[in-house]
């Protein structure tokens, strides 16, 4: 038998031959030294590649990829128990303020009356505003309809016929660009 | 143990915890693959996470006539060209081989020996420092074989390759991780 390939010497040591070539191998190996040292050389490196350390998730790895893929549905008891320690929190910092100022409960809530009289002022003299913006609103667009009625109708009794229909026409067809999105691309720039 | 194509149909059936098995199975040896290939502990912890929610999503598209475990290894593979691509690694040397040089399958009339000179611990450490030379095509049939221990019909069947070509690209990747300790002698 000829000296081994490399190729042959790595599926010998990996047990990949069938049995009557592994014999042959042996036997020639028994008397080439050449090849004993090529087998030996690429037996440690092959027994090194096999123990290569592993690397460890952390513990929790598992249930952090689970957390991901099916995120934890609140539940009715996680969200009263988050109600209730804000309630609480809110209570204790109460206590808390009053205990470090040395203030009174009764003064709290002459306070506290005071700003929610004076917070209902406030927004009812802004609702105020708004409806009179709006009364004033309306009765400009109302203005501005009835001169535009009244330039039409006028312009009609000046206009002979042939004039009449082109403008209608016109404006047909601005309404039908409009529709169709043309001013999207002239106005805003996007493409339809 | 409950095999992959039942813990996947249950899954399918909405069952979490069987999910959950395949993911305690296969977590170890893929994060030893994605972790082997960018040489970062953290980032493979995170690429193994995503790893796991996009085949969860693919599950529908699992074919059973196919291994799982090739299924999952194809799936990584992608990710990890994917997570190169938006890094702008050179994503497609993984999948040529053009570049590489083929080493002789004669052994040469006078071959150092190399391995001989260091403690089997020693040799490991340095593999794991060679290995990030490798090629990423050699390195990952490498870490495939020796790290995964998979078989090499499993490896052809990850790569579509025969099965000789994946055994004589191992080899190579071992004849280029010897070269390379012995140059650093």
């Amino acid at each position: 038998m000829k000296c081994l390939r490399i190729d042959q010497i790595y599926l010998y040591l990996e047990k990949e031959l069938p049995p009557d070539e592994i014999r042959a191998i042996e036997a020639h190996l028994a008397s080439c030294v050449k090849c004993q040292k090529a087998v030996e050389e690429r037996r440690i490196l092959q027994h090194a590649a096999n123990n290569l350390p592993k690397w460890e998730p952390p513990p929790d790895f598992t249930e952090q990829i689970m957390s991901q893929i099916f995120p934890a549905n609140l539940s009715l008891k996680s969200i009263l128990i988050a109600i209730s320690t804000y309630i609480g929190f809110l209570s204790l910092s109460v206590v808390v303020y009053f205990i470090t100022t040395a203030q009174s409960f009764s003064f709290l809530h002459v306070r506290l009356l005071n700003k929610l009289i004076y917070s209902g002022q406030n927004f009812s003299i802004f609702v105020i505003k708004l409806l009179k913006l709006a009364q004033v609103s309306v009765q400009v667009i109302l203005h501005l309809s009835g001169y535009f009625l009244r330039v039409l109708s006028h312009l009609t009794t000046l206009l002979n016929t042939e004039t009449y229909i082109f403008f209608t026409i016109f404006t047909l067809i601005l309404f039908a660009l409009a529709f169709l999105g043309v001013g999207r691309i002239f106005f805003a720039g996007e493409k339809i | 143990m409950t095999d992959d194509k039942t813990l996947v149909e249950k899954t399918l059936k909405g069952e979490k915890e069987a999910f959950e098995m395949i993911i305690r199975k296969y977590q170890r040896p893929l994060l030893n693959y994605i972790g082997r290939m960018i040489s970062d502990y953290q980032l493979a912890l995170d690429l193994t996470q995503e790893v796991f929610v996009k085949t969860y999503h693919s599950l529908h598209m699992y074919q059973p006539k196919y291994k799982f475990s090739t299924w999952l290894y194809k799936i990584s593979h992608n990710h990890i060209i994917d997570y190169w691509r938006k890094k702008k690694v050179d994503a497609f040397s993984i999948d040529q081989q053009n570049h590489i040089t083929r080493p002789s399958l004669q052994i040469p009339s006078v071959e150092p020996s190399v391995m001989k000179q260091f403690e089997i611990s020693e040799i490991r450490e340095k593999i794991e420092q060679v290995l990030k030379k490798l090629p990423p095509s050699l390195r990952e049939l490498f870490v495939w074989r020796h790290i995964n221990e998979l078989s090499y019909d499993e490896i052809a069947e990850i790569k579509g390759l025969p099965v000789g070509t994946i055994k004589n690209r191992v080899f190579q990747a071992k004849e280029m991780i010897r070269s390379i300790l012995g140059e650093a002698q």
